[in-house]
């Protein structure tokens, strides 16, 4: 499997060259995906905790502006 | 900068006036590069300027991503900081810490209207580098939002390059310029 492609633009030389990721580069930006994944999912987690607070909220009784007022 | 009093038959050229703009505040426009690939990086930055003005337009990519900055092709995420807000209508604001994102996000992979204004001043300097930036999007996918955010590097060292790269996946499109301002 080809490893995805960078660009490098030399702004001294107006140069752009287009290249596949070498393998120490390729290695390097995996464990940036890896990383920014495991960000993704707690923020999704996060996201969905509040749903569910706001949502047992509402199971209380209070009405949306209530909420809104309480939790901004 | 001495003012100059026109008398009669004075004669002010363009390329006189773009000069004395440059000199005292205006922009120049450095360089303009189209986003592809996992990463593209704009290197050897002109350091005669005082701040940098980037602008990045109408990116997308593989996948859902925030937009990512590294300066002088440093990808340690010790090294930097950022929080953001983003408010997507019709939903609350969203606050979040990261890294290295100069903010600003795609949802959807097809083509889209966006706008991204990233400001780094003193970027030549040799005192710890900071940006804000601010922007808009209206994604394929029905999401609008705007967002301020704003960061740190952690280094006092000149910023002579800025790789730009998707948080996830890979780039699709996009037009990165860069401005120096005096």
């Amino acid at each position: 499997m080809s490893k995805p492609t960078i660009r490098i633009h030399d702004t001294a030389t107006g140069e752009v060259i287009d290249r596949e990721m070498t393998d120490a580069e390729h290695v390097a930006w995996q464990a940036q995906q890896a990383e920014n994944e495991a960000l993704m999912q707690a923020e999704a987690s996060k996201q969905a905790a509040r749903q569910a607070a706001l949502n047992k909220l509402a199971a209380l009784g209070l009405s949306a502006d209530e909420i809104k007022a309480l939790v901004g | 900068m001495a003012l100059h009093t026109f008398v009669a038959g004075d004669v002010l050229e363009a390329q006189q006036l773009n000069d004395s703009f440059a000199a005292v505040g205006g922009m120049t426009l450095l360089s303009t590069t189209t986003l592809t690939g996992a990463t593209t990086a704009v290197t050897n930055i002109d350091q005669t300027y005082n701040t940098l003005f980037i602008t990045v337009e109408k990116w997308y990519g593989s996948s859902n991503a925030y937009l990512r900055g590294y300066m002088n092709a440093d990808t340690t995420s010790a090294n930097y900081i950022s929080q953001y807000q983003r408010h997507r209508v019709g939903t609350t604001t969203q606050a979040q810490e990261g890294t290295y994102e100069l903010t600003g996000w795609v949802e959807g992979t097809s083509q889209q209207d966006n706008l991204q204004a990233i400001t780094i001043p003193n970027y030549a300097g040799s005192s710890m580098k900071t940006w804000h930036s601010y922007g808009y999007m209206d994604t394929d996918n029905g999401e609008k939002g705007v967002y301020y955010g704003a960061g740190s590097y952690f280094s006092t060292t000149a910023i002579s390059s800025i790789t730009f790269a998707p948080s996830a996946g890979t780039f699709s499109a996009g037009t990165v310029k860069i401005y120096g301002v005096k």
